[in-house]
């Protein structure tokens, strides 16, 4: 829809509205609870807040549907998909061309950019690996926990827990980044030769055969382990646990308190 | 009328919803068809709820019919030194198995609720190297608060379902806001604090978010999905490759909104939205030739055999199609009945109390305007005779006449309640004499009534507190607690004055300053 001018408009507009009114809704829900005493939410003062919201909401309603009929009007269409990668479109001449069949100088040029990027991963994945173990370790062996400061505690431990495991995620950004500059780099060596010097393709046919058979039997196999876990679970109470908490109102779970 | 039934069904071949959507939207009303707890505020206690819907679908809204299988995946775990999880893994793992993501793609109720939202016109950020890092993100989230902290907690015997708690947004826009609206439920308004505020500020983001980015809770945040996805590739049904045929030209990738290194790995969710872009064919729903051959190419020897077969296997899917489509919705119509009209939980059926409790205490004019019984502020607080938790006998309210007393209704599953009792045991120190403190522990689960009696002597041995059970109603309600409830929600406080009038009532847990500054303005009165 933002390849017309109105529609861009529309959308737009409808964008900042979308904003704007999830930041009015949380501002809302802040300024009941800090300035709400001893108990902040009332169906009063919720209900008095709500019609503040009223008329932004309406607003924005109104835009949402407003954006729909032009689309439907114009026939306007989606935006377009995303672009493939470099290391997308590297996978698919892999799979059409046998690297061993090209040049020596070729070939010890791909290897080392597949090279570098293999020894990066592996550094990535070593890193992640080493920090979540740390994660893992924090929380077990060194964070207090205890009942009567609930949630104190989880926040404490949380504190630490999450923002180291997002940098162990975190090395795998310029990893991908790097990656894909080297896949570039890959890619106009391949296209390069190939150019050139029009290597044969891969045969269909000298693809290995898939072993569907015993893949069926493991997944069936799979199957029957888990019925059997369900079935020994319904023996040793496991169901009836379940049913306890499903039929009451489980008001921790629902952000009650 | 002949053109204009005419125009209707080709806007409809346009413009209506897909075979997909019709499947997400049955299943989204098929998994919370209680509509009537939408009206009573209250949940449904059915045997159903024994099963767990493949979606996440929260156990607390008031239209769910069965069990959340990330909530209870945690409770598993949270009890597991009383119970081994065997059920909820052999559950997870049946429906991995099985479907995979597939569920996350055609089952899932918060995933239609996405699905809909990014319809909405408006600019939307694309996948990128950048997501797809992001999206490993989930997997963090089931190690922290699915496995970590209720196995952290259950060695302090406290049940933490520590992902429904702090994240889950379905649990706070189903359930929460689904109760909320009801007017019955206005005292759950006074529960509502720092959790709540956080929660709705999560869920907000979430929504506002999955209008610009795909799917932005099942990507990045879904411990379900990040489950479900391990499985994805030994799935029975889903979306499958055939590598024979694959050109890798790389549209499906292109096409596909989810973060997938490719068709059917552990990030797609099996929507199918990536088959007709393939120019060769080659994507196709396992279990293809039985139920859904969009993409079947025949190997027959003739042109004729081939259109031959090509048109005896259209008639199949057709008639498969059609007994399928009646009966799941003889399914619906029928869970809709039932549930609805026919459903009884046994709780409309309240025995009388104790005789003699009826009147105000006056005996000089017992025919004086008599009080009502009930549970609301200010109504006579029914009297029962309560079997004792340590087998010495029964107690009722009203030989507790006299003094101010606490009834406080828990449970040894529920979190909340544990954390309070030690304030509720300080209380019937500090005022011994002047209050009592009378625990009613749940029975409606047999095997918590077990640990009752453990649980106490190991916390609570000299407590000045007097400890009693409910008496059961029904197979999914305690009598005393549905009678003095009008939620269905622990933990339960009743205050009654030196009458046995009801002075406070409350959901949810009390501080001791709260239960202090309630005695003391009861005293002043």
């Amino acid at each position: 829809m933002t390849n017309t001018k109105h529609g861009r408009y529309i959308a737009w507009a409808t964008t900042a509205c979308l904003v704007l009114l999830g930041i009015m809704f949380i501002i809302c829900c802040a300024h009941l609870y800090f300035t709400g005493g001893d108990q902040p939410y009332s169906r009063e003062r919720v209900g008095s807040y709500l019609i503040i919201l009223a008329i932004p909401s309406a607003i924005t309603v109104a835009l949402v549907v407003s954006g729909f009929i032009y689309a439907y009007l114009t026939g306007a269409a989606d935006d377009e998909n995303a672009p493939r990668t470099s290391s997308e479109l590297l996978e698919s001449y892999r799979q059409r061309y046998d690297i061993f069949t090209f040049s020596e100088d070729v070939q010890k040029e791909i290897s080392r950019e597949r090279g570098n990027r293999t020894a990066f991963k592996l550094f990535s994945y070593i890193f992640s690996a080493v920090v979540l173990a740390v994660v893992f370790a924090y929380m077990m062996l060194i964070a207090e926990f205890s009942v009567e400061t609930l949630n104190a505690d989880v926040i404490a431990a949380l504190t630490v827990a999450l923002p180291l495991s997002v940098i162990a995620l975190g090395i795998h950004v310029p990893r991908v980044y790097i990656a894909e500059a080297s896949a570039t780099r890959e890619l106009e060596i391949m296209k390069g030769y190939i150019r050139e010097n029009k290597p044969q393709r891969i045969s269909r046919n000298d693809e290995a055969v898939g072993h569907g058979d015993t893949l069926l039997i493991a997944k069936c196999l799979m199957v029957a382990v888990a019925a059997a876990l369900v079935i020994l679970g319904i023996f040793n109470g496991g169901v009836s646990d379940v049913f306890a908490k499903a039929v009451k109102i489980c008001t921790e779970c629902i952000g009650l308190g | 009328m002949k053109n204009v039934f005419i125009k209707i069904k080709n806007w409809w071949a346009n413009h209506g919803p897909t075979k997909r959507r019709l499947i997400q939207l049955y299943s989204a009303l098929l998994f919370n068809s209680y509509l009537k707890g939408y009206i009573t505020g209250d949940i449904f206690k059915g045997i159903t709820k024994n099963v767990c819907t493949p979606g996440l679908n929260c156990y607390s809204c008031p239209g769910a019919v069965t069990s959340c299988p990330m909530g209870a995946l945690q409770n598993s775990f949270a009890s597991s030194n009383k119970t081994a999880p065997y059920y909820m893994i052999g559950i997870i793992m049946l429906y991995g198995m099985i479907f995979g993501r597939w569920i996350c793609g055609w089952l899932c109720p918060f995933g239609l609720l996405q699905d809909l939202l990014h319809k909405i016109k408006t600019p939307k950020l694309k996948k990128s190297r950048f997501t797809r890092v992001l999206s490993f993100f989930k997997y963090i989230v089931v190690a922290l608060f699915v496995v970590i902290l209720p196995l952290i907690y259950m060695m302090r015997d406290f049940p933490l379902p520590a992902f429904c708690k702090y994240i889950c947004p379905a649990g706070t826009v189903g359930g929460a806001l689904g109760l909320l609206v009801n007017p019955i439920n206005e005292g759950m308004f006074g529960m509502l604090g720092p959790l709540f505020t956080w929660k709705f500020v999560l869920s907000i983001s979430i929504i506002v978010g999955a209008i610009f980015i795909y799917r932005i809770f099942c990507r990045f945040l879904c411990p379900l999905g990040a489950l479900y996805g391990l499985f994805n590739r030994f799935s029975l049904f889903g979306i499958k490759l055939e590598k024979d045929k694959c050109i890798n030209c790389g549209k499906c990738i292109s096409v596909c909104k989810m973060d997938i290194h490719h068709v059917g790995d552990i990030e797609c969710i099996n929507c199918g939205e990536c088959i007709s872009s393939c120019p060769t064919k080659a994507i196709t729903y396992k279990g293809a030739k039985i139920i859904l051959p969009d993409n079947e190419i025949d190997m027959a020897e003739t042109e004729e055999e081939k259109l031959e077969i090509e048109n005896k296997r259209h008639n199949r899917v057709k008639l498969i199609s059609r007994i399928t489509a009646l009966v799941l919705a003889l399914v619906l119509v029928g869970s809709l009945v039932y549930f609805n009209f026919i459903y009884d939980d046994g709780t409309n059926i309240i025995p009388e109390p104790d005789p003699g409790v009826t009147d105000n205490g006056n005996e000089e004019n017992p025919d004086e305007d008599k009080i009502t019984q009930g549970n609301k502020v200010g109504q006579l607080c029914p009297s029962y005779n309560l079997e004792l938790v340590d087998g010495s006998g029964t107690i009722s309210i009203k030989e507790l006449k006299g003094k101010i007393v606490i009834v406080n209704f828990w449970g040894t599953w529920c979190g909340p309640c544990k954390q309070e009792l030690p304030d509720f045991n300080d209380i019937a120190n500090e005022y011994d004499g002047e209050v009592v403190v009378l625990t009613v522990h749940s029975v409606f689960n047999v095997q918590s009534k077990g640990e009752a009696p453990d649980y106490i002597a190991k916390n609570f041995a000299d407590s000045k507190m007097i400890f009693a059970y409910d008496l059961p109603l029904s197979q999914a309600s305690d009598m005393y607690f549905t009678l003095l409830g009008g939620t269905n929600s622990y933990p339960r406080t009743l205050i009654l004055d030196e009458n046995g009038i009801v002075a406070f009532a409350q959901d949810g847990k009390l501080e001791h300053a709260k239960l202090v500054e309630i005695i003391e303005s009861i005293k002043n009165n």
